[in-house]
């Protein structure tokens, strides 16, 4: 886990180039197997010109910089608040990142972390989400 | 089973769909780590592989996929989760999701999907997604 954690504090930047391949295992791995992820010739006639990586996606990449900073107590009591704003296409390079925005000592003397974050594209933030964890939780 | 295909107006505020059983195995999970570009996550207590928690969070708001078809062109546009206990290679979740909210914004018609996952009656997941519910074309 990490140390120093303080308001302001960055997270580790994380960055993910999307690909076909990867979209097609995540479809497979899930069952989300829309056409407008996974078939790049009807996608051609959408709004979107290409596919899109599924925006839940987003979440797993935001996940793993969460994973990354604060360990198994991630895994154990984390919450995610993730809006999906703009679709992010095929090829397309993400950059995930994120910064310590609250930290608060609960009445039972645990600390709750809160962290912002986006997602980002080589145009547009494509995803905002705050995340929460408590340090202090019992391991189950 | 056949997926009936289900357009917005065929569904409603308070449909539950039936509970679902999930086995994390170790081939779902390989494939999920390899799709999110990540190295499995291991536990250092028990050596056993432990899950993200979006992994959980797709199947339980996704679930409903088992018993209807979606429209093309459903797109997520909110997810929310809150995990209780970590999830790891060979535990099973029972998953039941049911539908919490519909409404139509600018033209588009949403449905909020809420779920809760639970390993042994004991609550692992509680989720939520809000889908852009594709078009009858």
């Amino acid at each position: 886990m990490m140390n120093d954690i303080k308001k302001g504090k960055k997270l580790p930047k994380l960055k993910k180039i999307i690909t076909q391949d990867k979209i097609n295992l995540y479809a497979e791995a899930t069952g989300m197997t829309d056409p407008i992820h996974t078939d790049p010739e009807n996608a051609k006639n959408t709004i979107f010109g290409s596919t899109i990586v599924h925006g839940a996606t987003l979440l797993d990449y935001i996940s793993e910089t969460m994973y990354a900073s604060f360990g198994v107590l991630w895994l154990t009591n984390g919450t995610i608040d993730a809006k999906i704003i703009a679709p992010v296409k095929n090829n397309e390079e993400i950059v995930v990142e994120g910064i310590i925005d609250i930290v608060e000592t609960m009445p039972d003397g645990s600390k709750k972390v809160v962290c912002v974050f986006n997602c980002s594209d080589s145009k547009r933030i494509a995803a905002h989400a705050i995340t929460t964890v408590n340090l202090n939780s019992s391991l189950k | 089973m056949e997926r009936p295909l289900k357009y917005f107006d065929d569904l409603h505020i308070g449909d539950v769909f039936p509970k679902y059983d999930l086995e994390i195995t170790s081939e779902l999970a390989d494939k999920y780590f390899v799709a999110i570009d990540e190295d499995p996550y291991i536990d250092e207590t028990n050596g056993k592989t432990m899950m993200p928690p979006t992994f959980a969070s797709v199947f339980a708001t996704g679930c409903y996929k088992k018993f209807i078809e979606n429209p093309p062109n459903t797109l997520h546009t909110k997810q929310e989760y809150k995990i209780f206990q970590p999830l790891h290679v060979g535990d099973n979740l029972k998953i039941q999701s049911s539908i919490v909210d519909k409404f139509e914004k600018k033209g588009n018609n949403f449905l909020v999907f809420k779920a809760i996952a639970t390993i042994d009656n004991e609550l692992a997941l509680i989720s939520s997604a809000t889908l852009l519910w594709g078009k009858q074309v």
